[in-house]
């Protein structure tokens, strides 16, 4: 029965290809535009210009965190909260930037606050990613 | 000398015993009256010596706080276009030359850019002026690299000062420390002003002898003799009253701060304190100010030259004000250098050098003015909370500010260019009124402020119509209502069908509301996110009904509004009136995927020294559930691709996601818009202040002066990260129901949960394509 089904298709399909043109492709779909993760694009400004190699965070909010995981063991607080701040100026959907803000209030013992910010990075990277599922360690430490 | 005892004795004596002792009595008399003068006369030293001492150890002067724009970051990966650049660094006053070597310049040689910049200070500490260089690529930096070619992550221009908190007295100061005074300037000031100024106990006899005799002989007043130090205790202590009982005070005075003070504390006060021109009505005091209102930069970085300039202009800085007497103020500096050189203080090379340059003068610069009045009464605001305004008027404080140049110029030429075309329909109904404008534009995932426009015209000073104009804000609200309904993914998604038909309710106090569409159409059964898209108010009326006025206050004051709702009906159409500044606070939580999050105009305050007093950091509350908002952001992109904000992309790439929401009131009373990208948020609002209409609908006003400024603003777009509960299905465009992906006429929409299967409806227009009827087939 398949296999009838399969001839008569491809008979059709000759015949509406000679009759009509190529009916499938005519068709405009929309396609939802989204991701599981956040995958950064690049600036526009101008039509046509759309850089989507893309540019993953800049190297720079990785330093910057960095710099605030040093100074915060340091006990310079005002160091690693500037550090932490210019990270997210940078990139402010950059969900480790979140990750460690968590980890800076769960040291100051500011626990809502902390909860908070890990609630931004798991929203920001997805649940199931490696920093959605650090946060969510962190969380179910708080929570305890 | 007589004692207590003779002075006791009783008056009536007689006359000759009187006589006897009338030598001793004068004597007495004369010697009474010396040790009075003398007790007088110390207690007037104690006097002025405390006058001496408070005023030098104390506050010397009221020194307005410092406000600062945001420091541009320079980086691998910023977006950044050479236009937006070269704006910024014209503010900072660098200048563009063929090859850049010197702080304050810059080069662009195709797409690559160098600058020298200044040294600078930041509340993290000092920045040494540093030559680096990139390239801008596509409006994104790239290559990021120091001049002898070493890699940078990161350079931080200075930031630009954009204004001051003035105390009364009308003056513009920049301190300047000892150790930070050019060497040259100091041997100029000696040389010219005092030569002994390091030998002398605060006056000069032989100087005062040597200036009387030659003024004796010149028969007029050619040299003057006082110190430094006596000019000091003149200007910073006295009047200028010219009499000798003020002259011996201030003779009193120098000796007095020298017995004090070393050289080194008198010098760096008189350094910063000598008044050097006049600006409107502002005086400009100290080297350091002076520096920048002539020249435009730092003392440290003048040349000879001009260091001879400023000391040349000391004799009379109005006789010899450069810019209104060029060549007066011309002699003058030569003869501070030639009196250099002729002192063996400096080379006859350098003296020849320094004496062939021009006076190298700047534009006057607007002082004690705001350049941006709107965002400073916002920053006022802010500050006020946590400081008096006496602090803020004298203490010289730094305040470092979320300001964004470059936005605020794209938002203020905006408005300027389209608002006065805007108003000519007005003119033809209403030719006394003029159209007004405020705009709001904010950081999407910081929260911080970038720009704030409170008048059609940005220097204006008074009502700020972005923090106070309070106006009903039509269907801005729109979203409030359709997100109540979106945390109740049990009853409602984007596809959920809404009835478009009039309605009427009528009121237990015998009044009725029968809200209509701002076409007077009705449209029958629509999906919800077509009611929002197309702003239709039928169906949002039926659907904030059905939800209960409570659940859409609920959801505004979650949102951010704190200030009272009317819980009326004609709250789901926008009755309820708010600023723009308020409504950038409510749609800065949709922008930032439900996280509330206070919008902060102000990063840190420090001291005039850069100790730290204030951080401002950035808070979060998730106050909105992502799914829901996720939901919500999807609506209000299909506002801008289909519905009511689609003027946008007649201008916007398709690249550059963006969602918003327009907003119209009563009798076109009100025309809103607020959208964001990836980025920024932006909120606009026109209107006339006394209430009348405009002819404007958001889509026809507000919406243009927003797509004008963010065109030219190089961001990335909106990207939305799918919480893992959402999932896409697709709907029959006709029916809403729930089809098949591979239906003509099928759209995709996020659902939260899952959606109800039993409306399942098979493909009632045929495939998509034939590729889908085959496997609907197979």
């Amino acid at each position: 029965m398949a296999i009838v089904r399969i001839l008569a298709c491809v008979a059709i399909c000759a015949g509406l290809i000679l009759v009509s043109g190529c009916e499938s492709v005519q068709h405009q779909r929309v396609v939802p535009v989204a991701s599981d993760t956040l995958k950064p694009a690049a600036p526009v400004n101008k039509p046509g210009t759309v850089n989507s190699s893309s540019a993953l965070t800049p190297p720079i909010v990785f330093a910057l965190i960095k710099r605030a995981s040093t100074a915060m063991r340091s006990d310079d607080l005002t160091a690693s909260l500037r550090a932490l701040e210019q990270a997210l100026r940078i990139a402010p959907k950059e969900a480790q930037v979140y990750l460690a803000y968590g980890d800076y209030y769960l040291l100051q013992n500011q626990d809502e606050q902390a909860r908070q910010m890990l609630y931004r990075a798991m929203s920001l990277a997805g649940e199931n990613s490696q920093i959605g599922k650090l946060a969510q360690m962190r969380l179910d430490k708080l929570s305890k | 000398m007589p004692t207590k005892k003779q002075r006791a004795k009783p008056s009536g004596k007689s006359p000759s015993s009187s006589s006897t002792r009338a030598p001793w009595s004068r004597h007495g008399t004369i010697l009474k009256f010396f040790v009075v003068l003398l007790l007088c006369f110390g207690g007037w030293l104690v006097y002025l010596d405390a006058q001496v001492r408070y005023k030098f150890e104390g506050k010397r002067w009221a020194l307005p706080a410092q406000v600062y724009a945001r420091a541009l970051e320079i980086y691998d990966g910023r977006a950044l276009n050479l236009e937006n650049l070269k704006q910024e660094l014209k503010l900072l006053r660098y200048h563009e030359v063929a090859d850049a070597q010197v702080p304050g310049s810059y080069s662009v040689q195709g797409k690559r850019v160098q600058i020298v910049s200044r040294a600078h200070t930041l509340p993290d500490g000092r920045h040494p002026s540093s030559h680096f260089e990139f390239s801008l690529k596509g409006d994104v930096v790239s290559g990021l690299k120091s001049s002898d070619q070493a890699p940078l992550q990161l350079y931080t221009l200075e930031p630009f000062k954009m204004g001051g908190i003035y105390p009364g007295v009308k003056e513009e100061r920049a301190l300047v420390r000892y150790q930070d005074l050019p060497a040259d300037l100091v041997t100029a000031l000696r040389v010219t002003e005092d030569r002994d100024f390091f030998e002398h106990i605060g006056i000069a006899p032989l100087s005062i002898a040597r200036a009387m005799w030659k003024n004796f002989r010149a028969g007029r007043i050619v040299q003057g003799g006082s110190t430094l130090t006596q000019q000091l205790v003149k200007n910073f202590y006295l009047s200028r009253e010219r009499s000798l009982i003020r002259k011996a005070n201030e003779a009193l005075m120098a000796l007095m701060l020298e017995a004090h003070y070393d050289k080194y504390a008198i010098l760096e006060t008189y350094i910063n304190d000598i008044y050097l021109g006049q600006s409107g009505a502002t005086a400009i005091h100290g080297f350091g100010m002076a520096s920048q209102f002539y020249f435009g930069k730092a003392l440290a970085q003048c040349q000879l030259s001009e260091w001879a300039l400023l000391v040349a202009m000391i004799k009379g800085p109005s006789w010899y004000d450069p810019r209104r007497h060029p060549d007066r103020a011309m002699a003058r500096r030569n003869l501070v250098l030639s009196q250099m050189r002729d002192q063996g203080e400096i080379s006859e090379a350098r003296y020849q050098q320094a004496r062939a340059r021009q006076l190298g003068l700047v534009t006057r610069p607007r002082l004690q003015t705001n350049r941006y009045p709107a965002f400073m009464a916002l920053v006022k605001r802010q500050l006020r909370t946590d400081y008096n305004e006496q602090n803020l008027r004298t203490e010289g404080l730094k305040i470092y500010t979320t300001l964004d140049p470059q936005i605020q110029h794209h938002v203020e030429q905006s408005v300027s260019r389209m608002v006065p075309d805007l108003a000519k329909r007005l003119a033809e109904q209403n030719a006394s009124a003029a159209l007004q404008a405020g705009a709001v534009v904010t950081g999407v995932g910081t929260g911080e402020v970038l720009a704030l426009l409170g008048d059609r015209d940005p220097q204006y000073q008074g009502f700020n119509r972005a923090l106070d104009a309070s106006r009903p804000i039509g269907s801005l609200i729109k979203p409030a209502v359709y997100l109540s309904a979106l945390m109740q993914p049990d009853q409602y998604h984007l596809a959920s069908r809404l009835r478009d038909q009039p309605f009427r309710i009528e009121f237990e106090n015998g009044q009725s509301w029968s809200p209509d569409n701002f076409s007077n159409e009705h449209h029958g059964e629509v999906p919800l996110f077509r009611a929002l898209a197309s702003s239709y108010n039928l169906s949002t009326a039926r659907l904030g009904l059905a939800l209960g006025v409570d659940a859409v206050r609920d959801t505004l004051q979650k949102l951010g509004i704190h200030k009272a709702i009317t819980p009326y009906p004609a709250l789901f159409l926008g009755a309820q009136s708010l600023t723009p500044f308020e409504v950038s606070k409510f749609y800065q939580t949709i922008a930032s995927n439900g996280f509330n999050m206070p919008l902060r105009a102000i990063r840190e305050v420090t001291t005039a020294d850069g100790a730290l007093l204030s951080r401002y950091p950035i808070r979060v509350e998730q106050v909105i559930p992502a799914e829901a908002i996720y939901l919500l952001q999807h609506a209000m992109q299909e506002v801008m691709r289909s519905g009511t904000g689609r003027y946008a992309y007649q201008y916007l790439p398709e690249a550059l996601n963006v969602a918003g929401k327009t907003g119209t009131t009563n009798d076109n009373r009100d025309s809103w818009f607020a959208g964001f990208s990836g980025d920024y948020l932006g909120v606009v609002w026109l209107g006339l202040d006394n209430n009348d209409p405009t002819r404007l609908t958001g889509s026809t006003g507000a919406l243009r002066v927003w797509t004008d400024f963010i065109r030219r603003i190089p961001q990335y777009p909106l990207s939305m990260v799918k919480p893992t509960q959402v999932r896409y299905h697709w709907f029959d465009n006709d029916t809403g129901a729930l089809t098949d992906e591979r239906c003509r006429d099928a759209s995709p929409l996020p659902i939260w949960g899952e959606p109800e299967k039993s409306t399942y409806q098979a493909c009632q227009k045929g495939f998509s394509s034939f590729g889908g009827w085959l496997k609907s087939w197979l």
